[in-house]
């Protein structure tokens, strides 16, 4: 089952080649590794665009949304 | 000679989500606009389908096929995104892409394909393309064949994951044991109606007289009898184009059902029958257009339907213009009996409104119109609204803003 979050998170992210990826993340006072990148998609409220990740991490699923404008995190998901 | 691929996602939306969430794959899944016990699922994993979960159903009965079903709220966003990443694999192939729905498209190849090693080969490598871009969950069955009609029969063969080429060896053998309601185009109606003149299988509606059919289906008859000789009519690829909208509707079943007579639920009803008219008006809006008819459209608590269309001599776009006419439409019929649903749709398009008006009403009307529209699409949907849908539930016709969008301009 997916659980809502909706939190501010930090993120470790790398650059390559004009793209970027998210590394690991910080959540619930741990460091968590980003294994797999899922599906990515961007989408836009009004002319605000944000990115979205959905990554595996030991296991588990995980849904973040990096919003462009205001460079913020947020872990929108998660399986449980 | 023409050659066709018509390339059909294996239960897209449900694929998609499996793909983005692993926990879900191998579970019996399904999209749903919703949770509540109204809610329709539409679309199944190729899980659910297996244990009897059909598309479109309602959420309560898919619990009852299916006990460990899983629901998820639909993510349109999503869904287009992965839509436009499809089509941009496609344009490789081919220039001639015509999108059927989200999750269905034509490839017309008969110019590219010796290029990439022949039409197989094309599907071949669109497969590859998918699982590598996309992710190994996103699946898709491509269908072969020498016109469209069959190409899509070809694809709903070997599914899913699938490749099926119909050509003219297996063409005969294809249409003699396919029944007629296989068909694209042949629905539960046109199917009765067919069986009722002896005609069960394509083969059989192929070798029906032309004459025959146009007595009983008037022009359709053209349609049917090329379809059931496995060939395109001319223009046909015209009318898929995506330009070619001949209306613009919306609808909603509501959580409970609402009683018109109650003046609370009244004004909810028409909070929401606002919502419907300004996603429609806007999507009208924006290709340039306006409408003479507006339909609306009632269903009641125990699945009785009741529509009402009213056409107008002048033409008309703006949300305040649809709203009042659905307003009237909605108050003429009165409903005694609780509505679970509710929809509306603009039809007989034209391009007359486009121009300038010599009345300074309708101009600021216009000019008003676009103002609004210009800012909901900077700034998101229902940015501004008007005290109309203060009442309802605030998600606005949530669809527009993913469906609609590769429609834009």
């Amino acid at each position: 089952m997916q659980q809502k979050i909706n939190e501010k998170v930090n993120v470790l992210v790398g650059f390559r080649e004009k793209k970027f990826k998210p590394l690991a993340f910080y959540w619930q006072n741990r460091k968590r590794k980003i294994e797999k990148i899922n599906l990515t998609y961007t989408a836009k409220t009004g002319r605000h665009d944000f990115y979205y990740f959905s990554v595996t991490s030991a296991g588990d699923y995980y849904k973040f949304c990096f919003d462009v404008t205001k460079m913020t995190w947020t872990l929108e998901e998660t399986s449980f | 000679m023409s050659l066709y691929l018509h390339v059909d996602m294996d239960s897209f939306f449900a694929s998609v989500e499996q793909q983005a969430n692993p926990t879900l794959r191998g579970k019996p899944v399904g999209v749903t606009g919703g949770t509540g016990p109204r809610a329709v699922v539409v679309a199944a994993s190729i899980e659910a389908k297996k244990q009897g979960v059909k598309t479109p159903t309602i959420l309560a009965k898919a619990k009852l096929i299916c006990p460990d079903f899983v629901p998820i709220w639909g993510d349109f966003e999503k869904y287009i995104f992965i839509h436009h990443q499809i089509l941009k694999i496609f344009e490789k192939y081919t220039a001639t892409v015509s999108v059927f729905s989200i999750d269905e498209a034509f490839l017309e190849v008969s110019r590219t394909a010796r290029r990439f090693g022949g039409a197989q080969k094309i599907a071949e490598l669109i497969k590859r393309e998918f699982r590598g871009k996309l992710g190994e969950r996103i699946t898709c069955s491509i269908g072969i064949a020498p016109s469209r009609a069959l190409s899509k029969l070809a694809s709903k063969i070997n599914k899913p994951d699938g490749v099926f080429v119909i050509n003219q060896r297996n063409q005969k053998e294809i249409l003699k044991t396919t029944a007629v309601e296989s068909l694209c185009g042949v629905g539960f109606k046109t199917k009765k109606k067919l069986n009722q003149l002896g005609i069960v299988t394509a083969q059989d509606l192929g070798c029906y007289s032309l004459r025959g059919l146009i007595r009983r289906f008037g022009v359709n008859g053209y349609f049917l009898h090329a379809l059931g000789r496995g060939e395109d009519l001319k223009g046909q690829e015209e009318e898929n184009k995506i330009d070619c909208e001949k209306s613009f509707g919306h609808q909603y079943t509501f959580p409970e059902n609402l009683d018109y007579q109650s003046s609370k639920d009244r004004a909810e009803l028409k909070a929401k029958l606002f919502e419907l008219c300004e996603g429609a008006a806007r999507r009208m809006r924006r290709k340039n257009l306006a409408c003479r008819t507006i339909s609306l459209r009632i269903r009641f608590y125990n699945f009785s339907s009741f529509s009402r269309d009213k056409s107008f001599k002048c033409c008309f776009f703006s949300t305040e213009d649809v709203y009042q006419k659905a307003s009237v439409l909605l108050d003429e019929a009165a409903p005694s009996f609780p509505l679970r649903l509710i929809g509306i749709s603009l039809s007989t398009l034209t391009r007359e409104c486009s121009q300038k008006s010599l009345f300074l009403k309708e101009q600021q009307k216009k000019n008003l119109s676009e103002a609004l529209d210009d800012i909901n699409s900077r700034w998101g949907e229902l940015t501004v609204k008007t005290g109309h849908s203060l009442l309802s539930d605030g998600r606005g016709v949530f669809r527009e803003s993913a469906f609609q969008r590769k429609f834009r301009a």
